[in-house]
């Protein structure tokens, strides 16, 4: 294994079991993330970013999902073989997670000062007292002002790009080694969001943690992150580092996003070339590569096998037909 | 360039429009302490023919703007003037003829459909309150616009839950375009959709207005999705609007330091660029107690002393550019 390599997902399969069918919501994720890297998950809703994400931390509600089969390699440790008492030292410790609605996952009842303190003493073995000082620190870093009076606020008396520091001083104040990010931004105006993407790049570059920041906005992936995972229908379609995303993109389906982008920088009127149809219902995917009934390039063996994950050139991997001659299979 | 083929007559015009929500607090006695100052002086006319995008975050107004236009909120002051008519002195039932002109999209299609009826009964009952009495006729006429709207006939016989976002939201289009409109307002109409799904949504907006000589208010807080499709733009400011102007000499051209600040602050899909960003400092003020002067003097990287005193003019700097700032 790579020195530098800090996670490792090989082929991750989370279904879930559900009255309506089996929802095949991850199925085949393939991903690398390096120490100190920035990560960027996208794919639009419903194509596993999420469940990926969630599969890593081991927090997929079980029933009605289960982690099928895969391998997350982290830090030289295999998660899914973790036992429950591991786990609980890695989440929060070495994996840190921020979501997209900040309300939902601060606790109404308690000041943010407790719920800060509450993952120090329990990670760090801090006592009340070290713990506060470390809170009021952690929340000055993340540029609340009057962090030591705002400590003893309620997360209503936040605004939500406020609530989104507090969740990121939460994340950080154990100096995780990894912090997965699910749409930090997506609630917030664009003036906010600005602030929080400019806070988190700073905080990486003091910190070395690695992010795994999962957005549809490819304009976010373009200013933040080192390498791109493109997913679709629960695969992972494309990996690579985020120049070449943008100059020489190789999944179809990634051609299409970056076509059906508006762009601001163009002056003449022009049409948007969408990508036809709809994403394939998870319960019923299609025998062969899920994106085939909408992909212009299809061949007849893209409706009749799945496509391998592949290397095309060093450090960018494909799933599609198009390159399966090529390409030398990746184990 | 200036599209010259879209009309410079005036569809609907907006006059110092004010909308003030009241507060009260008590349980009991009910007693009012204040106002929520949504939408507080806002003027523009929207041309015959052309979109005119309306941008700002949230809490700004905007969607305020279009239900008052439609008089689904009655104005707290100003007037609104379509074609000629003050609409908010027109009665119930002449308003309620009116509406047939005037059409809106809303963001959420899920919330706004009900759920208990079949697609074709919710794209049908606009043509019936209208008075086709013939069953057979609207029939015929759901089956066309459905079709309009890239959805089959057999899809009328569906209830809206059984389908995806973006058709969804081809639902609400094709309830929208029954009646003929003439101004459609389309409030974040494709905020909640993924890109691919967004694109095609854009494209068929697009076409629509081509093909049924369709006027847009086209509210959206995402600037590059605005400046896709409109051929004017107004940014908004807190109940007010910061600046104004044809949308290519907007993003090329700003000058409002709100305008230039929103623009810079979008991420770019490039990463080759890199830009300087100018990042605001705090949050957008309350409402309820707008800042004294200019509103947006608080978190003005350019601030003088005159802006916390003064609000500016919103006026005319040639070009057809409106701006309200000291410093312009």
């Amino acid at each position: 294994m790579d020195q530098e390599l800090l996670l490792r997902v090989k082929e991750l399969r989370t279904h879930f079991y559900t009255d309506a069918g089996v929802i095949k919501a991850a199925e085949g994720v393939n991903l690398e993330i390096r120490i100190g890297e920035t990560l960027g998950v996208v794919g639009e809703s419903g194509s596993g970013k999420s469940v990926a994400a969630m599969s890593i931390m081991r927090l997929i509600p079980m029933p009605p999902g289960k982690i099928v089969s895969g391998e997350v390699m982290f830090d030289g440790k295999d998660l899914l073989k973790a036992s429950e008492d591991d786990l609980m030292r890695i989440r929060g410790n070495d994996i840190a997670m921020i979501f997209q609605d900040p309300m939902t996952s601060l606790n109404p009842v308690l000041t943010v000062g407790e719920q800060i303190m509450e993952a120090i003493m329990l990670h760090l073995k801090a006592g009340r007292t070290e713990a506060k000082k470390k809170a009021v620190e952690m929340l000055k870093r993340v540029g609340i002002p009057e962090a030591e009076v705002r400590i003893d606020n309620y997360p209503h008396q936040f605004s939500g790009g406020m609530r989104q520091r507090v969740m990121i001083a939460m994340a950080l104040s154990c100096n995780p080694k990894l912090l997965i990010a699910d749409e930090p931004t997506t609630a917030l105006d664009v003036t906010i969001q600005a602030q929080i993407l400019d806070l988190m790049n700073d905080l990486k570059r003091e910190s070395g943690t690695a992010i795994m920041l999962i957005t549809h906005d490819l304009g976010i992936v373009a200013e933040l992150c080192q390498r791109v995972l493109v997913m679709y229908a629960g695969n992972t379609v494309e990996y690579t580092d985020v120049v070449s995303l943008f100059t020489k993109p190789m999944h179809p389906y990634t051609w299409g996003l970056l076509r059906s982008l508006p762009k601001l920088d163009v002056w003449a009127k022009q049409r948007l070339e969408p990508i036809q149809g709809h994403p394939p219902d998870l319960r019923n995917l299609p025998q062969g590569c899920n994106f085939a009934q909408r992909c212009n390039h299809k061949k007849p063996i893209c409706e009749q096998q799945k496509p391998t994950w592949l290397e095309i050139e060093p450090g960018h991997f494909v799933s599609c037909f198009l390159y399966e001659e090529e390409g030398k299979r990746h184990d | 360039m200036i599209e010259t083929k879209k009309t410079t007559e005036t569809l609907l015009k907006v006059e110092n429009l004010k909308k003030y929500f009241p507060i009260k607090k008590g349980i009991a006695v009910q007693r009012y302490v204040g106002d929520l100052k949504a939408v507080d002086g806002v003027s523009f006319e929207i041309r015959r023919g052309e979109t005119l995008g309306l941008v700002g975050e949230s809490g700004c107004g905007k969607s305020t703007i279009g239900r008052v236009i439609l008089r689904l909120l009655e104005p707290s002051k100003g007037k609104v003037i379509f074609e000629g008519k003050v609409l908010n002195e027109l009665s119930h039932e002449e308003m309620r003829q009116m509406r047939s002109q005037m059409q809106m999209i809303f963001q959420d299609s899920y919330a706004s459909l009900n759920p208990r009826m079949r697609v074709g009964d919710i794209i049908a009952e606009p043509i019936l309150i209208q008075g086709v009495s013939s069953r057979a006729e609207r029939e015929k006429r759901v089956c066309k616009i459905l079709d309009v709207v890239g959805l089959s006939p057999y899809h009328g016989a569906r209830y809206p839950h059984e389908f995806s976002g973006g058709q969804r939201q081809r639902i609400g289009i094709a309830r929208a375009l029954a009646l003929n409109p003439k101004l459609i307002i389309c409030d974040e109409p494709v905020s909640a959709l993924d890109l691919s799904i967004q694109a095609q949504l854009i494209n068929l907006l697009e076409d629509l207005q081509k093909e049924y000589h369709l006027t847009y208010l086209f509210i959206a807080h995402d600037l590059s999705v605005v400046k896709h499709i409109s051929d004017r733009v107004a940014v908004m400011y807190l109940g007010k609007i910061a600046e104004l102007a044809n949308s290519e000499e907007l993003y090329k051209n700003p000058q409002h330091p709100y305008t230039i600040a929103l623009l810079s602050a979008i991420p770019v899909p490039d990463p080759t660029v890199k830009k300087d960003r100018i990042i605001l400092k705090g949050d957008v003020p309350s409402p309820v107690n707008p800042p004294s002067g200019c509103r947006f003097h608080t978190r003005c990287p350019k601030v003088q002393s005159i802006c916390k005193e003064q609000d500016p003019n919103f006026r005319d700097i040639g070009n057809d550019h409106f701006v309200a700032c000291h410093l312009v």
